[in-house]
């Protein structure tokens, strides 16, 4: 791998797992857990536009890793580790296979990384009731996703250039 | 690509996003209709029923050794937990059935029943 490409993504990882710790010091949105802005995804966004699947991947999982060991327990990273992979798959799939831009893959991967965390809650409380916590959520999903859709498709034209 | 596909994509973007907002919003109105206040606090360990208490009598009490439940004003809420994050600290006071407050890492979940 070029050395450009090896410090890029390094600092990829740096900055989700910035992006990461900001949010959490933003003070609870709402009763429900896990309503977070999720500004971390920009990151993974970005790099699923401009180097591809494999790339955002890595990054994404390494982050997760590196931030719950860092920041949080257990728990935290098998929620997180749950949201993360759902996302990345479907926006994955999403990118792929759907007529969307990065707007849509991005919605759409903030409304299943709510739906990951929601699962993971469901499972480790051994309670399929608590997945009427996703319906805030979704609402709240869907905004944050439009945002960091949003961004992270203006970083991609911005960057692609230096990139 | 053309520029007329990435126009199309965005429509296809915004299509997507006022239709999940009609449905999640729309849920979300339906559901705050139909619920209704409660009378008594259900409280789980895991999966298992350990305890339940009328909100009508304020009182607090031991979940396991790491959480406290308190019952006040009718309403229900974690006064105490020794979980790492003490997020279920921050989850408000409950009264309405079917509401709930979780602490996922004491596996300690309290929920509004009838």
């Amino acid at each position: 791998m070029k050395t450009k490409k090896i410090v890029t993504l390094a600092a990829a990882v740096a900055l989700s797992m910035v992006l990461s710790f900001l949010e959490s010091l933003i003070p609870p949105l709402s009763t429900v857990p896990g309503v977070k802005l999720g500004l971390a995804n920009t990151v993974t966004v970005f790099l699923l536009y401009t180097y591809g699947a494999r790339e955002a991947g890595v990054v994404s999982l390494v982050r997760v890793l590196l931030s719950s060991l860092l920041f949080g327990s257990f728990v935290s990273l098998a929620y997180s580790l749950f949201g993360a992979v759902l996302s990345y798959a479907v926006m994955v799939f999403a990118k792929k296979f759907l007529p969307f831009s990065a707007l849509g893959v991005s919605v759409l991967g903030a409304l299943m990384h709510n739906a990951g965390q929601v699962l993971c809650a469901c499972i480790i409380m051994e309670s399929a009731a608590l997945a009427v916590y996703f319906i805030p959520l979704a609402v709240s999903g869907i905004i944050a996703g439009i945002a960091v859709g949003v961004l992270a498709g203006v970083l991609t034209v911005r960057l692609s250039k230096i990139l | 690509m053309r520029k007329s596909d990435g126009k199309r994509r965005i429509i296809f973007d915004l299509l997507l996003i006022a239709a999940l907002l009609l449905v999640s919003l729309s849920v979300c109105f339906i559901f705050n209709a139909v619920t209704e206040e409660g009378s008594v606090v259900r409280v789980y360990k895991g999966n298992r029923v350990v305890a339940e208490y009328p909100l009508s009598v304020d009182g607090e009490y031991y979940v396991g050794e790491g959480n406290i439940v308190r019952i006040e004003n009718g309403k229900a809420y974690m006064a105490s937990a020794d979980c790492p994050d003490r997020w279920c600290m921050h989850q408000g006071k409950i009264c309405d059935v079917g509401e709930r407050v979780t602490c996922l890492p004491n596996r300690v979940m309290l929920e509004i029943v009838e």
